[in-house]
């Protein structure tokens, strides 16, 4: 999160925490005591139980899909026989947590921002979850373990290029960052479906979209780049600087890219990386054979 | 019944109460140390200090609706494809034939879908 | 069955019990929904518990990340309300007569079903099912995509006749 807005304020030319600590490295800690503190705001009209399952349900499958990720050879907490399908499905819930946000609150526009991030969210689903398809076709396997073995030799961003681009920008969309964040769209819509949230529950949203970046991060980073495949350094130094380097290109695509509409938004994902998700299964088609 | 798999079932079932528990524990824990002045005008929703215009349940774009069913289709679809996704490798190109033709049907699904303008937002 | 997934068998039963009640007898649309996932989870653990973790996961893919995401949109663009369209409907009667009807046949077929011993589980179930997929099952996979083709279009076309 400190990076993030280091980074941020390094392209928009700003100076960005500093203060907190040494070179404002404290500044996190700072952020999570204050949201802590804080008091915790309801409307009053808005139906308590959705309100409070809201933030738990757009938050707890972000944490969850960490569970399968192969941070390095040894470090994964479970390799699951189905564990690509795990990541894809366990997120999948957030849709329900976004809606219930928003429809909770009882504000224009929370409701609109919710409805909004989940049409996103399960737009990008298919082409990202096809996508995935075309991966685990090449490894043989849904185990993560075996994805890596399988890309011992050659990763996988070599033989389906069109498949990691594809997935990429995917994933941008379903985690609502820029250019893909019109639910959040704050001249628009002032924070869509969190709106009417504040310190904690407002904290499970932003712990929800940066633990869906990371993971999203490591998980691409283990189904193209190889994971923690690579020579001399140890495995989990390969996992971060692959995991990392992809959440850069998401940071730094957030911060310099405008804004889609939301008509744009839903026709890319239909018309346009629908079908590139289906010609990448063609192609990992073609490479099975080719490799056969 | 192999004992891996069992633990896993134990893992996932815990770490799936860890984490619902610890954000509610922590909420609760902090109740006692966050300010609470709750008003009227605190109670309010937030529009920009506008005070609210409509009442936000009220009937809105079957868009939505469409968008979700034409999803639930092509999920299932995706679905399927995942089963047979990970023994193609071993199957040789007959298998492979097969799948085409089921791939051919989801871009039919498609191509309808979008010569119909289903997926024209509105 | 062992005896640790015995207990986990029963106690996810009892859960998905409770839940399905709870969405039939709650009078608030929206406790119904949640109360329905709560239930589809429930039985998606049912199914991993099992040993079937391929389809767990496509029960929760499909059904709460889309089921379940369906009909909170129905409700919210429908703006009912949190009312439940059933509460004091005058068919209820009707519904309630019907419910039992299938439930009993269900649980006669169910009960009188003659379940083979369930053998050793393949280690690794989605290659097992994706084997049978392909080969002997190969006429039910492709006819899954065609009643998905023509479940796409029909839905499309009353969507489309509603519209007008």
């Amino acid at each position: 999160m400190l990076v993030e807005r280091w980074i941020s304020a390094r392209i928009q030319l700003r100076v960005g925490p500093r203060h907190t600590g040494p070179y404002g490295t404290l500044q996190t800690v700072a952020d999570i005591v204050k949201l802590l503190m804080k008091e915790d705001v309801r409307p009053v009209q808005a139906d308590a139980m959705a309100f409070r399952l809201g933030p738990m349900l757009t938050a707890v499958p972000a944490v969850m899909s960490f569970a399968v990720i192969p941070f390095g050879a040894p470090l994964i907490m479970r390799d699951l026989n189905v564990g690509v399908l795990y990541f894809l499905a366990v997120p999948g819930v957030t849709a329900v947590g976004l809606l219930l946000a928003g429809w909770a609150s009882y504000d224009n526009y929370s409701f609109l921002g919710g409805l909004r991030s989940s049409a996103q969210f399960i737009s990008y689903e298919i082409p990202r979850t096809l996508v995935v398809v075309g991966v685990a076709m090449l490894a043989g396997s849904l185990r993560m373990s075996d994805v890596l073995e399988a890309q011992r030799s050659v990763p996988f961003v070599l033989l389906l290029p069109l498949g990691f681009v594809v997935y990429i920008v995917t994933t941008l969309a379903e985690i609502n960052r820029t250019p893909f964040d019109i639910p959040e769209a704050e001249s628009e819509l002032v924070a869509g479906y969190h709106t009417e949230y504040s310190g904690f529950r407002w904290a499970l949203f932003f712990l929800a979209e940066y633990g869906a970046l990371f993971a999203a991060s490591g998980f691409a980073a283990v189904l193209f780049l190889g994971g923690g495949n690579g020579p001399l350094l140890p495995p989990f130094v390969w996992f971060l600087i692959k995991t990392l380097a992809i959440v850069f290109l998401n940071m730094w695509v957030r911060w310099t890219l405008p804004r889609f509409r939301s008509d744009q938004l839903m026709r890319l994902a239909w018309k346009v990386f629908l079908p590139l998700s289906l010609v990448n299964l063609v192609l990992a088609g073609l490479v099975l054979q080719a490799v056969n | 019944m192999n004992e891996p798999y069992q633990s896993d079932v134990l893992f996932l079932l815990g770490f799936t109460l860890a984490v619902f528990a610890l954000p509610v524990l922590t909420i609760l824990a902090f109740r006692w140390l966050r300010p609470s002045h709750p008003g009227r005008l605190k109670g309010e929703p937030y529009e920009s200090g506008v005070p609210q215009a409509s009442i936000p349940r009220r009937p809105f774009h079957m868009a939505y609706y469409n968008f979700a069913l034409v999803f639930i289709v092509f999920e299932v679809e995706t679905l399927l494809l995942f089963a047979i996704a990970p023994v193609l490798r071993d199957l040789g190109w007959v298998a492979l034939g097969e799948v085409a033709a089921f791939v051919g049907l989801v871009a039919l699904g498609l191509f309808y879908a979008w010569r119909r303008g289903a997926l024209v937002w509105r | 069955m062992g005896g640790g997934q015995a207990v986990l068998f029963v106690v996810m039963g009892v859960a998905a019990a409770v839940s399905a009640l709870y969405a039939v007898l709650t009078r608030q649309l929206l406790r119904s929904i949640m109360a329905l996932g709560a239930f589809l989870t429930a039985v998606a653990v049912e199914f991993y518990v099992l040993s079937a973790d391929f389809v767990s996961l496509v029960q929760i893919f499909v059904y709460v990340g889309g089921v379940v995401v369906l009909m909170l949109f129905a409700l919210m663009l429908s703006a009912s309300g949190e009312r439940h369209p059933m509460a004091g409907a005058d068919r209820a009667g009707l519904g309630a007569v019907l419910a039992y009807l299938v439930g009993g046949v269900l649980a006669v077929t169910a009960l009188r079903a003659d379940l083979p011993e369930p053998g050793a589980f393949p280690e690794q179930t989605v290659s097992y099912l994706g084997r049978a997929l392909l080969a002997e099952q190969l006429f039910a996979f492709e006819l899954m995509g065609v009643i998905l083709l023509a479940a796409l279009v029909t839905a499309l076309v009353v969507v489309r006749k509603e519209r007008q």
